[in-house]
């Protein structure tokens, strides 16, 4: 379960990058974080996730607090970064040896679950190269390997499912689900709508540092009154005019 | 013809650009710092050949000197001559490859609207602009001293371009068609870290191989002897003659005087424009086809179950991480280069110069070792003056450890990576030790290695190489535990070019001559505390000992202390 109680977070001290932010995220749900570019999804998960500090509030991983605790609330999360291009020189295999060994991930168990998710991901003949040589969406690969090994009960992904294969995306789903009705938490952000709407449970919407929705799918088209798609009430919560390929800038239009 | 120069204006300052990028940037949001060489690549260039354009000049002017005392002044430029096709080739060969074949954009300029013909002239071009500054470099200072020292003709001096460049572009043409063969019919070089690697210990090595002459060549001078040749003389008559263009460039230069060298300018050029032909010729069909097979996948070893074991034996914390550093240390080229290979470098070119130097002066040199093997074997002798030992051995530590700069880059090689020493349940104490480790047990192999040479020739007591040992390792913990608190404070992490993490980042500076300070430091603080105790060697050594391992002490707390902060400080 993450608790997340009035966190702000402002990288120039004039903008929020995010904003007075309250959620409850409860076990045995995935929750979809939704937003345009630059609302703050990525701070948000980082801040749970330990890497940043918010100016203000807390933040509690299964009743552990982040800020107070760190090495235990880390013991309880894993959580992958919107960007692969990590330890490039290692191996594969060296990677999870690595990640398994800072988890103190039992050895019987390790090569389990190593085998499992390198079977899952189509991982397992590439394993002995160096992660310079893997694509953009093997690298994914490999992270989300590495994230899953020591198996903690609350995964945070930012956009994990950029660069996989449909079939490595549809691995990623059916585990997500499964993380989650053994009792555990999954949150994580992504751009594609068609995503959210099928595989969370309740979703977040973030536009400009603050979380202007949360709840389900059918409590927002409730709330919205509207029987459509996703796409098209999200675009409606963030302001259509952004995504219009017509929109001119403010400053732009004065000079017309 | 205009694509080619437009293709050069791009791929010329592209290939010297990374040299005025390596500034680091803070890992703070609040403002970049700028490199001094930002936007003046030729500034960067300019500084780092310095060096070798100083002691051209030198050369120049000593073996000019030697050689008119036996009215051979010509065969200065034989040697001249002979030398710049082996340096165009070893130069063109080891960067030839890296800029032809490794480089990513290569993609990005073969998808553009250009001939291959007009890409291949272009990025032929740019590689012999790197040679050609190599070779000028060495030979062009120690050609104008030549021409001053023996009262040259103006007509020397305007030839002595046109000289350079073709006795340079012949051998550079030519070594290029069998450059190409190799990487097109074979997986030669493939592996790019590892041929980057052994290209920049190979210029090291001849860096340090000039630099050993001219100190030899500096040692004779300064003994009243003549400086010998290089090689024997028939090995520069014989060398030339399978060396056309050199051939005819050394009889143009000597004649520079009379008109016969423009013959022999006509003949050069023809010799070089024939070569340049053959290389274009085979270039033209074999580099493409090459470049495009040197993105072909290697042979994949897929991992059976056993060796899937084997691979993921668990080990301890502080294990896994100090082997993940090692690891990425070691297999990055630029990240070896500029933290282990100076602090291995420095100390054998100071012993081999010594040795070198030494041997050239001749039996003086042995009487003057003589001294200090009897001051090192009587023990009585060198304790008497104990404090004076000490200080050398804590100087001298800290001196060799400070060109150690793994642990005073060790954040910062990290870089976005960081984020991950951030997110795993390690404490900071034990990836505090993993960021020490490789720096500081280099420092101390080479230390001991040290001790076992001088040890051994001068013959030291055995409680004077206890103490030796004693005192190197704890300084050169000392260095890099100082080093790491000074990354800690400087990080820089947002690189996006290895060498940035680096080379002329804050940290790194700071920390060689931070280090270099300290041993001031101590030193300073060693006279202070002989002053006072009016001259007691005791009282002193001992002083010396609590300050070592006082600041020793001081630089662990601080460093946990840093290290406890640095999570919460910095954000990425």
């Amino acid at each position: 379960m993450i608790s997340i109680h009035e966190i702000s977070k402002s990288y120039d001290q004039k903008v929020q990058a995010v904003d007075n932010v309250s959620l409850e995220i409860y076990d045995n749900e995935i929750f979809g974080f939704l937003g345009p570019n630059g609302a703050g999804k990525t701070t948000s998960l980082k801040m749970i996730a330990g890497l940043l500090s918010p100016d203000k509030g807390s933040i509690k991983i299964n009743g552990i607090d982040v800020m107070e605790n760190p090495l235990e609330a880390k013991k309880n999360l894993s959580f992958v970064s919107d960007d692969p291009n990590i330890f490039l020189r290692l191996k594969g295999i060296e990677y999870l040896r690595f990640l398994a060994d800072v988890y103190e991930v039992p050895a019987e168990l390790r090569m389990e679950r190593i085998k499992d998710l390198g079977r899952r991901f189509g991982m397992s003949k590439v394993l002995d190269q160096r992660i310079q040589s893997y694509s953009h969406g093997m690298r994914q690969k490999i992270i989300l390997i590495g994230a899953l090994i020591h198996n903690p009960p609350t995964w945070i992904l930012d956009e994990p499912m950029t660069g996989l294969d449909p079939s490595s995306s549809y691995q990623l789903k059916n585990m997500m689900r499964e993380h989650a009705d053994d009792g555990n938490t999954v949150l994580f952000s992504t751009h594609v709508l068609d995503v959210a709407e099928k595989v969370c449970d309740r979703l977040g919407v973030i536009s400009e540092g603050k979380l202007l929705f949360v709840g389900t799918m059918t409590e927002l088209r409730e709330k919205y009154h509207d029987d459509s798609s996703l796409e098209s009430i999200f675009l409606e919560m963030v302001g259509e005019d952004q995504f219009s390929p017509f929109a001119v800038d403010e400053d732009e239009a004065n000079l017309i | 013809m205009r694509k080619y120069f437009l293709l050069l204006r791009v791929l010329i300052p592209e290939a010297f650009g990374s040299l005025g990028e390596a500034g680091g940037f803070s890992s703070s949001k609040k403002r970049k710092r700028k490199s001094i060489f930002k936007d003046k690549p030729w500034l960067a260039l300019l500084v780092s050949y310095s060096v070798i354009m100083i002691y051209s000049a030198a050369f120049g002017i000593m073996m000019t000197n030697s050689f008119l005392l036996i009215g051979m002044e010509d065969l200065f430029v034989s040697m001249i001559a002979f030398m710049i096709p082996i340096l165009a080739v070893v130069f063109g060969f080891m960067h030839g490859i890296s800029s032809l074949y490794h480089e990513s954009k290569i993609d990005f300029f073969l998808s553009l609207p250009i001939k291959p013909a007009t890409y291949i002239a272009a990025k032929l071009s740019e590689v012999y602009v790197y040679i050609f500054i190599t070779v000028g470099s060495f030979f062009l200072p120690a050609l104008i001293a030549h021409a001053i020292v023996a009262g040259r003709t103006v007509s020397f001096y305007l030839l002595t371009l046109p000289f350079l460049v073709l006795t340079s572009v012949a051998p550079f043409a030519l070594l290029l068609i069998p450059v190409f063969v190799l990487m097109r019919f074979t997986r030669f070089a493939r592996n790019k870290d590892r041929f980057q690697l052994i290209s920049n210990v190979v210029f090291i090595v001849i860096i340090m191989a000039f630099a050993l002459s001219m100190s030899q060549v500096t040692s004779q001078m300064g003994m009243g002897q003549t400086p010998g040749l290089l090689f024997p003389e028939a090995v520069y008559n014989t060398g030339l003659r399978f060396m056309p263009a050199s051939l005819f460039g050394d009889l143009m230069l000597r004649n520079a005087d009379s008109w016969i060298s423009l013959w022999y300018l006509l003949l050069t050029v023809a010799v070089t424009a024939v070569c340049v032909f053959l290389m274009l010729l085979v270039g033209s069909r074999l580099y493409l086809p090459g470049v495009l097979g040197s993105k072909g996948s290697k042979p994949v070893r897929i991992l059976t179950d056993e060796q899937i074991d084997k691979a993921l034996k668990p080990r301890s914390q502080v294990g896994a991480m100090i082997s993940k550093e090692w690891k990425t240390l070691m297999r990055s080229p630029t990240f070896f280069m500029q933290t282990f290979l100076a602090a291995i470098i420095v100390p054998l070119s100071m012993i081999l110069g010594f040795v070198v130097g030494g041997s050239a002066s001749g039996a003086e040199f042995e009487q003057m070792l003589q001294q200090p093997q009897l001051y090192f074997q009587t023990d009585n002798w060198w304790r008497s003056d104990l404090w004076v030992v000490m200080m050398v051995l804590i100087a001298v530590g800290i001196f060799f450890g400070s060109f150690n700069m793994a642990s005073s880059t060790a954040i910062s090689r990290q870089g976005q990576t960081f984020q991950i020493s951030k997110l795993i349940p390690v404490s900071s104490d034990k990836q505090l030790i993993a960021w020490l480790f490789p720096g500081t047990s280099i420092s101390a192999a080479i230390w001991i290695i040290m001790l076992v040479l001088f040890g051994s020739y001068f013959s030291f007591s055995w409680p004077l190489l206890l103490l030796a040992l004693f005192i190197g390792l704890v300084n050169t913990y000392m260095v890099q535990v100082a080093g790491v608190c000074i990354d800690m404070k400087y990080p820089s992490l947002t690189w996006t070019n290895e060498t940035q993490a680096v080379k002329n980042s804050k940290s790194s500076i700071i920390g060689m001559f931070g280090s270099m300070g300290l041993a001031g430091l101590v030193i300073g603080l060693g006279f202070f505390v002989n002053y006072l105790s009016k001259g007691n060697s005791i009282i002193t050594s001992i002083s010396l000992l609590f300050i070592s391992l006082g600041l020793t002490l001081f630089f662990t707390w601080l460093a946990r202390r840093m290290a406890r902060n640095l999570f919460k400080r910095v954000e990425i």
